[in-house]
């Protein structure tokens, strides 16, 4: 559509003309594929509805109604209308036309519904912005977004700390104030950040094959467990999948925060198997993990299928329990487990499966699996997964809504997708991270990477991070791992 | 007197032209080749979000224009040329004698000529020194000093730590004992202001801020600020009784231009590197695949390094001669096909060329993207081209989609990209393609981690694809002549000799031949040696004999030899 065209009729819409609907076709809107029965936080930005140029989106609830035209796009309605529409729609459906310009006027294709949620999301999401590339990077960094609208702000980037890696963010139970993340290269350690007070760690002792690698808070906040990775990456010749990241060993240890020190047990110790990607249940009694048998590599990578294991955990003495539970096993199923995360209230237990191996972001075969805590049921979320990588994900602090990583756009730039989940872990369809332009995606050349669900903004100041990243001291970190 | 100096700035500038013209176009064109600046209007939005970003994008927007011959060397010497007058202008409003503008102009083209050094520098250099004379015109001196102190934090942002000069300058310029505050203390405090926010640090008020991130920036780039500053000074505190005679004004002139040409023609070779003149130069014939021309280069000067070698043979595999000439340009080892490794972007670069050229598209596509991750912005034309074009051998539609509408908002890549559109979701298209086709063909039916076991399975598994990519097969052999290896170039010759593959020796595999089979000359005839090279070889084993007592035998086998397998075979 030409440019004087949009201008003509925005400016119509603009100066209240009413828009109106001439008719109706009977066809259903391309757009119901996408967006027909999604469900929608009360307190989220404008979505962005994407179509053809010159086309429009109308979103009515009783007798509030908006319009949005479609530009470089995406249709995006306007943020105050939209707030307005969302929060007299809270819990009910909100009804949605597609309307497309024709000689008679516009048309409206059938219309379908979005619902408003009761249930609000966490209002910020932390992500790292990284190029999808192999060994090399340039621009990196950590940012948050508020989701209530566009705004995005650093956390802290790479620009001001010689160009090094930053990496693994985790925040304690949504907590901002609760926070950790790595440097490498340059000026390398692991960032703590608790309420306001930052430290820097070197987290490499001579009883664990590397440093500290991916975190998971415990929900008491005084410790927080790692893996411990020897990472290989090679990637294919000729293959859907590009790259190839694998462990050539991994164990799980278990960080005090007071004490400055890890351990672990034997059982997560293993030199026999790969222990990774661990995470606390929400009441801090139990750590899963995924688990793998030694393989001879990089030969045998994908022999190599993760299991989902759990061991009791008791804070208070700081011991384990005796014995690994498997919960779903890798090997029986020719399948491979990462990233489990348990939901807030403990029932569920959300998962990414690939056929083999851990680095799943790189498996186009990735997807998000349930895993019902209370009745053992183990199933795929269709309403998520598409034909591309569905692999990390977080859950919001309520319980409800979940952020997952996807490369269903183009195969290789991670962006973020939300999902509402009901209490009975039903999965509604996601929709994209909105944005304030309809052609962001279209042309933004970094991936979403460990998008992570906040309550409130991190507080403590880029100047604060940045001038603990920059010190060459560091707090050494202690084992206490036993032979 | 002012036509003197209008002439001698005039020969200057025609100097300094011809001299960037003839001495640094390649490292123009990789300037241009590294950047992506795209002219639609979410970009400049963008771009004035960022401190200094207005400067950076009208930057980008002069920069697409360097690899235009000529028209590119004019463009950079702009700046240089446009701020003379201005700064003439100023000097002479404080007092110093013009004929300083030439040393200005020298030291702020070396700041150029460094090729980590952003052009953005040198222009947001040239807009204020234009803003100062502006402002100098003004007769309200009170006016003049408060909107030149509001204007420092607006350079600040707009342009960045260039308003230091401007700033430094400024209040030399319009410094009024009886208005001290106005004059000094007002723009002191605006031009220092941003040092309230805690993380702004020293860097964004001094040339390093246009100097690439990862290096560290040489102490001359203080000399285009420093300059300029204490000259400034120099006019304003010193002031000289009576006025010079014009004649003496004439003499001071011509001998500070010419100070400043010498100073220029002598001391821009530390600044400019050779060596990476010469790498720019292929990476630029490489990217534009003018290969004639890249051997041209080569085979005037020594090969000193692999990577110099990587271009030759690529070169000779894209005229189809691979085979025949390899050993002209004096190749060492496996590395003078493929070098092993490489951080830089241009080494990054030519093995991504070097791959490509072979029909490795998965390593071609990885080393672009690694060569991109050293851009100033983290992506480049020349490494999205590349993109396009492995995403789209390899099927990856909407990735390949996604580069091709950034490249169709470039002024000179639009068109290709329009062209490249109707490759997008039309396998057939690809695979009917001369180029895209071909290496599509080339893809390996195996799959296996790239070069981890060397590159003989793969260009193996290449052939056994594509048995017709005659650059892969040629690479093959050479891999094993190059190393030495006889055993496996007998292995090569009984796999390959007689098929699709090859079906004739080139002349460096008859070579191989002889020397793998000197005593088997029936063998020879199997594999269809010419007699040339026979008559050679006899040549070679007569010039051998009579050289045998020689201490000097390579050299004086050399002049004759040095392009044939045998030679290498014994003395490389």
């Amino acid at each position: 559509m030409k440019w004087w065209m949009f201008c003509f009729v925005f400016a119509c819409v603009a100066c209240g003309r009413e828009f109106r609907i001439d008719g109706h076709l009977e066809d259903a809107s391309p757009l119901e594929r996408s967006y027909s029965e999604v469900v929608v936080p009360g307190n989220i930005a404008p979505l962005n509805f994407f179509m053809p140029e010159g086309e429009a989106i109308v979103l009515s609830y009783e007798e509030r109604r908006i319009v949005a035209l479609c530009r470089d796009g995406a249709a995006i309605p306007h943020m105050k209308e939209w707030k307005k529409l969302l929060a007299a729609a809270k819990g009910k459906r909100i009804r949605a036309e597609h309307c497309v310009r024709t000689e008679e006027g516009w048309k409206a294709y059938r219309p379908f519904c979005l619902t408003v949620a009761e249930e609000p999301i966490d209002p910020y999401l932390v992500y790292r912005l990284i190029p999808p590339g192999y060994e090399m990077w340039h621009d990196m960094g950590i940012y948050q977004r508020n989701l209530e609208n566009f705004d995005e702000r650093a956390v802290l980037t790479n620009e001001q700390t010689g160009r090094n890696c930053m990496n693994c963010h985790s925040f304690c139970m949504q907590n901002p104030d609760k926070m950790t993340f790595h440097l490498r290269a340059k000026h390398g350690g692991t960032i703590l950040s608790e309420e306001g007070k930052v430290v820097k760690l070197d987290t490499k002792t001579d009883r664990t094959i590397s440093a500290l690698v991916y975190p998971y808070w415990h929900p008491g906040g005084e410790f927080i467990a790692y893996s411990v990775n020897d990472t290989k990456q090679l990637f294919h010749t000729h293959h859907r999948n590009r790259i190839e990241v694998m462990d050539l060993a991994s164990d799980v240890v278990v960080y005090d925060v007071r004490r400055n020190e890890v351990f672990t047990s034997p059982l997560l110790f293993d030199e026999e198997a790969y222990e990774t990607f661990p995470a606390f249940s929400p009441d801090g009694k139990k750590l899963y993990f995924c688990s793998a048998r030694k393989r001879s590599m990089p030969d045998e990578y994908e022999q190599v299928k993760y299991s989902l294991c759990s061991i009791d955990f008791d804070a208070e003495s700081r011991t384990f329990g005796e014995k690994v539970d498997t919960l779903y096993q890798g090997e029986r199923y020719g399948k491979s487990v990462s990233f489990p995360r348990v939901s807030p209230d403990g029932r569920f237990l959300m998962f990414t499966l690939s056929d083999y191996g851990n680095f799943s972001i790189w498996h186009q075969e990735a997807d998000l699996w349930m895993l019902d805590l209370k009745t053992s049921a183990c199933y795929p979320l269709e309403a998520l997964n598409s034909e591309s990588v569905e692999s990390y994900h977080t859950w919001s602090g309520n319980g409800r809504w979940v952020v997952f990583s996807s490369r269903r756009g183009d195969g290789l730039y991670t962006c973020p997708y939300i999902a509402y989940i009901d209490t009975e872990g039903v999965v509604h369809k996601p929709f994209v991270l909105p944005q304030k332009k309809g052609n962001f995606y279209k042309r933004f050349l970094y991936s979403f990477n460990v998008p992570e669900l906040v309550k409130a903004p991190v507080s403590v100041s880029r100047y604060r991070l940045l001038r603990t990243a920059l010190q060459d001291e560091c707090l050494k970190v202690k084992a206490r791992i036993d032979n | 007197m002012k036509w003197i100096y209008a002439g001698l700035g005039v020969l200057l500038s025609v100097l300094l032209w011809w001299r960037v013209d003839v001495s640094i176009p390649y490292q123009l064109c990789e300037w241009e080749q590294e950047g992506l600046f795209l002219t639609d209007g979410d970009s400049f939005y963008k771009a004035l979000k960022g401190l200094g970003g207005f400067g950076e994008w009208l930057c980008g927007w002069g920069m697409q224009f360097f690899s235009v011959p000529h028209w590119g060397a004019w463009l950079f010497v702009l700046p240089v040329c446009l701020g003379m007058p201005c700064m003439a202008f100023l000097f002479r409003r404080a007092g110093v004698p013009m004929g300083w503008v030439a040393i200005v102009a020298v030291v702020q083209l070396f700041s150029q000529c460094d090729f980590y050094y952003q052009w953005t520098g040198s222009v947001c250099l040239l807009l204020v020194i234009a803003l100062l004379s502006f402002f100098v015109r003004w007769q309200d001196g009170r006016v003049k000093a408060l909107c030149f102190a509001g204007s420092i934090p607006v350079v600040f942002y707009l342009l960045g730590s260039v308003a230091t000069v401007y700033a430094v300058c400024g209040m030399l310029l319009f410094f009024c004992r009886g208005h001290w505050k106005a004059t000094l203390l007002l723009p002191l405090g605006c031009w220092l202001f941003p040092l309230i926010f805690p993380f702004v640090s020293l860097w964004a008020f001094s040339p390093a801020f246009y100097y690439n991130s990862f290096m560290e920036m040489p102490w001359y780039h203080w000399l285009a600020w420093g300059v300029p500053v204490l000259l400034l000074a120099w006019g304003r505190l010193w002031k000289r009784s009576g006025k010079v005679q014009m004649r003496w004004q004439v003499v001071t002139a011509v001998l500070l231009w010419g100070m400043g040409v010498g100073l220029f023609l002598g001391g821009e070779k530390l600044v400019r590197k050779d060596s990476n003149q010469l790498v720019w130069q292929l990476n630029h014939y490489a990217f534009t695949e003018r290969w004639e021309e890249i051997l041209n280069v080569l085979s005037r000067q020594p090969l000193t390094n692999q990577v110099y070698m990587n271009y030759a043979n690529m070169a000779l595999a894209q005229k189809g001669v691979l085979g025949d000439y390899a050993f002209r340009f004096q190749p060492y080892g496996a590395g003078a096909l493929l070098v092993n490794s490489g951080n830089t972007g241009v080494v990054r670069m030519v093995m991504s060329d070097v791959c490509y050229t072979v029909g490795w598209v998965a390593e071609a596509q990885q080393h672009a993207f690694e060569a991109q991750m050293t851009f100033p912005k983290g992506y480049g034309v020349q490494t999205m081209i590349r993109l396009v074009k492995t995403n789209l051998i390899l099927g990856h539609y909407a990735v390949a989609d996604k580069y091709l509408s950034l490249l169709e908002k470039t002024l000179f890549y639009r068109k290709w990209a329009q062209e490249y559109r109707r490759f997008l979701y039309n396998d057939e298209a690809v695979e009917a393609d001369a180029e895209l086709g071909e290496k599509r063909r080339s893809l390996s039916r195996h799959n296996r981690f790239a070069m981890f076991y060397g590159w003989v399975p793969e260009l193996e598994d290449i052939l056994d694809a594509n048995p017709q990519n005659g650059k892969a097969v040629a690479y093959l052999g050479l891999s094993y002549l190059l190393t030495k290896d006889m055993e496996g170039f007998r292995r090569f010759l009984d796999k390959y000799y007689g098929t699709e593959s090859l079906k004739a020796l080139p002349l460096a595999f008859q070579q191989g031949v002889v020397a793998l089979y000197q005593q088997e000359k029936e063998r020879w005839e199997e594999f269809g040696v010419s007699p040339e090279v026979r008559k050679l070889y006899e040549s070679y084993q007569e010039a051998l004999f009579q050289t045998r007592n020689n201490r000097n035998r390579k050299a004086a086998l050399a002049p004759y030899f040095k392009d044939t397998y045998w030679f290498y075979l014994m003395f490389v």
